[in-house]
């Protein structure tokens, strides 16, 4: 016999205990938690009620100070699960506030609950999990009081508690952490990086005088990164003359970009690069004359990446010619048509749609229904598909810029 | 028994295979609630709230594919268009319904005919008219020749905008949050993460409403329950380990995001083939093991989709038969990868585990039973030690189940109220005795049909949600 009779038979015996011990697993795990998490919902109905009476009895200016003496001691909170279930109900409430006293109430009321403190000595002295999970409340907090751990925190060992602390001081929107995190991106693996790009995002104008400042003697990874965030965010003819100044230093190091030798980096200078035109050009229009408003310069310069062989750089290269306010860009986007990638014609004939209805130019229709006997059948098939959907956006009296 | 005897190595042969399945299922697990507990552990960490926000999430098509879904096609249009998804467009595919999908789609969404310019790399029938919505400009709406499911994903490759594209089937539900739970590994590392999977749930019993899923129930039927725990066992759980030793093959067809630039280079779906998602994944494993590039197939368990599954035995069994036929049909068309070491962990461990244990399971299993009969009828062996014997396997085939409903409820836990968990441990107990067995039959069924050369997919009728 291949195996002895005794020996199954305790196998046998053997995989019933574990049976017995998965069901005793499943249910005494539901068990034992079941009053902690019962508990926990009547500590969350609660506090809502609290916080929500404390909130609407006292209406004055110095309602917190009297909701606080109300409340203390309820809110004098010191069980693991009371804190938990506040901190839920509070962090809710904060992100919910309809105005900022509302919400300046609310993030008192959760800096005298003794949680903030709680946090941030997790922060400091706990493990990785620990570590991330009180970043992550502290970031919800809106509280002063943690901007100092937080910031402390950028330096801490662990990627993730690093990039936490970073998001948490963007969504505080703390100008002094933004050149700490700029210098933070070279030692953030790839996977990271779109997070403190959106951060830079974010923070939009603030960011621009730091990021002039490395920008030209950074290495190509943190350039990279720092051009996506320029390339995203809303940059505005600047009122401030010192911030005017750090613009036309800034487009001077995009042009030294346009030619760096990592497709990442030429292709996404090429946008900002298009902005800060659009800003000069603008500010031109109030004061300048009439040749110094012309942007076929502009356009002939960006345009020359339309060849570049990096799809990316090609991609970006059509979306900044848009950008470049000049009814002439049109001739440009309808060359590009003819590239053999399908990004970028694709997104050349989105763009032809936005500038005929941004101009009103007739003469854009005209050219792309010439292109309708183009020897090329991608340029034929997009020309067709541009002038249907102008068509359709005409008839239906449809948003141009939802539709597109 | 001697060694002698000329039943011995047969029956030495079974046991072995039996151990070794055992075994390996048995790893698999363990790797899951490795992969469980990392996956959870992040869910605290990860803002998706920021991503949804965020400027650098790229644009995602979504293809639905639809033959003869008047009944649940506008709901699901509806329920997509509504998901927390910065930039995304929905292609729906009418694939010649012969029913008034086309109709209903027209009547609901108001679309315009228009002519849109699509890639001619991929093959496919003849598209008759693309339509646009003027209610909902992210929709689009094809309408082509029938040429079954792999066509109609391939229509919408041809004609999708967007860097990604995820093919969900007309008749599931999403969460509010999966697409960007699915994304999210796909938009940290670009380069490297092809194809992301999301987890693919039962809906039957649960309660809805407007198109959303309300609560999670089970359904009173048992044919679904037994689904239910299949589902968190072979799919939910076993997919998890498969991932962790870098050979998934199967990612759920109902719900999976994937690279439309890989995918167009592989030129799409292959329009022959029976499980047509499998048979994707595999070749794009192939083309990217071939190109020596450094690549991810991810799976993930909180991103989740909710499916309706068949409630009765005939559905059911065309539905295994197709699955297995599908299975066959992509070994043999990729044979060559199969315990080749050129294509790493997912030629020598993936394949062949699907071939050995998946493909030639059944027939192993057929042949034991057969065997089992013939020993006791020849009485060559003891009885005692027959049932003790087959206490083992059941023992450990429940062991199995009954851990996957332990992770459900550790990392999960979707089935909320005592009542399911207890119902769910029952049937998790007695899945070995008889449905392990029918669908061992369909899966019989499945080869012997594959074998007849039988292509069809077999008509499976859906209730809808409301």
């Amino acid at each position: 016999m291949l195996f002895n009779f005794n020996a199954i038979y305790i196998i046998d015996l053997f995989l019933i205990g574990i049976i017995a011990l998965i069901i005793l697993l499943v249910f005494l795990r539901r068990m034992f938690s079941y009053p902690y998490h019962l508990l926990y919902r009547k500590r969350k109905n609660l506090y809502t009620s609290i916080i929500n009476n404390l909130n609407s009895l006292y209406s004055r200016d110095d309602k917190y100070e009297g909701s606080y003496r109300t409340g203390k001691k309820i809110l004098d909170i010191k069980s693991h699960v009371n804190r938990i279930a506040f901190e839920e109900v509070i962090t809710k409430k904060i992100n919910s506030a309809a105005n900022p006293s509302e919400r300046e109430f609310f993030i008192k009321a959760y800096e005298n609950s003794g949680i903030i403190d709680w946090r941030i000595r997790q922060l400091k002295y706990s493990g990785i999990w620990k570590r991330r999970i009180s970043a992550d409340k502290l970031g919800k907090s809106y509280s002063d009081k943690a901007i100092a751990c937080l910031t402390l925190a950028l330096r801490d060992e662990d990627e993730d508690v690093r990039l936490i602390a970073v998001r948490a001081l963007g969504k505080l929107k703390v100008e002094s952490a933004i050149e700490y995190i700029l210098s933070l991106i070279k030692d953030f693996s790839d996977i990271r990086c779109p997070n403190i790009t959106d951060i830079l995002i974010d923070y939009g104008e603030k960011a621009v005088p730091y990021i002039e400042k490395i920008l030209g003697n950074c290495d190509s990874k943190t350039c990279y990164w720092i051009l996506r965030a320029l390339s995203e965010m809303d940059l505005k003819t600047p009122s401030d003359p010192g911030l005017a100044a750090i613009y036309i230093s800034l487009e001077e190091t995009l042009r030294n970009l346009i030619s760096n030798k990592d497709e990442g980096v030429r292709a996404y200078s090429l946008i900002p690069l298009a902005k800060l035109f659009k800003i000069r050009k603008s500010a031109i229009r109030e004061i300048g004359t009439a040749e110094e408003l012309n942007s076929l310069k502009e356009l002939e310069m960006i345009s020359g990446f339309l060849n570049d062989k990096s799809e990316i750089v090609r991609i970006n290269a059509v979306t900044a010619i848009s950008i470049i306010p000049d009814y002439r860009a049109s001739n440009y986007l309808l060359n590009a048509l003819s590239d053999d990638c399908w990004e970028v014609n694709y997104k050349a004939s989105r763009l032809l749609i936005k500038l005929f209805f941004k101009y009103r130019n007739e003469e854009v229709k005209k050219e792309v229904a010439r292109n309708l006997s183009h020897p090329k059948n991608i340029v034929r098939k997009r020309c067709r598909e541009i002038l249907e959907n102008i068509k359709l956006i005409e008839d239906y009296g449809l948003d141009h810029n939802e539709y597109i | 028994m001697n060694i002698y005897s000329w039943t011995f190595y047969p029956q030495f042969l079974f046991l072995v295979y039996f151990f070794l399945i055992n075994s390996i299922y048995t790893i698999l697990m363990i790797l899951a609630f490795f992969e469980f507990k990392k996956q959870y552990a992040r869910s605290f960490i990860d803002d998706y709230p920021y991503l949804y926000k965020s400027k650098l999430t790229p644009g995602i098509s979504i293809l639905i594919p639809a033959y003869n879904e008047q009944s649940t096609i506008i709901d699901t249009a509806r329920s997509l268009l509504s998901i927390r998804y910065p930039n995304f467009e929905i292609i729906v595919i009418n694939d010649g319904s012969t029913d008034n999908t086309a109709g209903e789609l027209i009547r609901e969404f108001n679309l315009k005919k228009i002519y849109h310019a699509f890639h001619t790399k991929i093959k496919t029938k003849k598209i008759k008219n693309y339509y646009i919505s003027i209610s909902e400009p992210r929709l689009i709406v094809i309408d082509k020749v029938n040429g079954g499911k792999a066509d109609s994903l391939n229509a919408g490759i041809n004609t999708a905008n967007y860097p990604y594209f995820i093919s969900i089937d007309a008749d599931v539900l999403l969460e509010e949050d999966a697409m960007l739970k699915v994304m999210k590994p796909l938009l940290e590392n670009p380069k490297k993460n092809v194809v992301a999977g999301g987890i693919v749930r039962v809906i039957n019993g649960c309660l809805i409403e407007k198109g959303k899923l309300k609560e999670v129930r089970l359904s009173r039927r048992p044919l679904p329950i037994f689904q239910v725990v299949e589902y968190l066992r072979a799919f939910t759980a076993g997919r998890a380990g498969f991932q962790r030793l870098k050979s998934l093959i199967i990612v759920s067809g109902a719900f999976s995001v994937f690279n439309i630039g890989e995918v167009r280079q592989v030129r799409g779906y292959d329009r022959k083939s029976i499980g047509e998602d499998m048979e994707l994944i595999v070749r794009l494993h192939k083309n990217l093991k071939n190109l020596k590039k450094d690549y991810n197939f991810l799976y993930r368990a909180y991103p989740v989709c909710w499916t309706e599954v068949p409630e009765n035995l005939k559905i059911l069994g065309r539905q295994r038969n197709r699955w297995h036929r599908g299975l066959i049909d992509t070994l043999i068309k990729h044979k060559n990868m199969i315990s080749n070491p050129r294509y790493g962990m997912v030629g020598m461990f993936g394949l062949p585990f699907f071939l050995y244990f998946e493909f030639l399971g059944p027939i192993i299993e057929i042949i034991g039973y057969l065997s089992i009969i013939y020993i006791l009828i020849s009485q060559t062996i003891d009885i005692q030690f027959f049932l003790l014997f087959l206490g083992l396997a059941v023992l450990w085939s429940s062991i199995l189940s009954l851990f996957t409903i332990l992770l459900e409820d550790i990392y999960f836990k979707r089935y909320k109220k005592w009542y399911y968990l207890v119902v769910l441990t029952v049937f998790s107990l007695f899945e070995n005795f008889g449905y392990r067995h029918l669908t061992l039959i369909f899966r019989i069924k499945g080869f012997i049909d594959y074998l007849r050369k039988k292509k069809s997919w077999g008509e499976m009728r859906r209730t809808g949600f409301s």
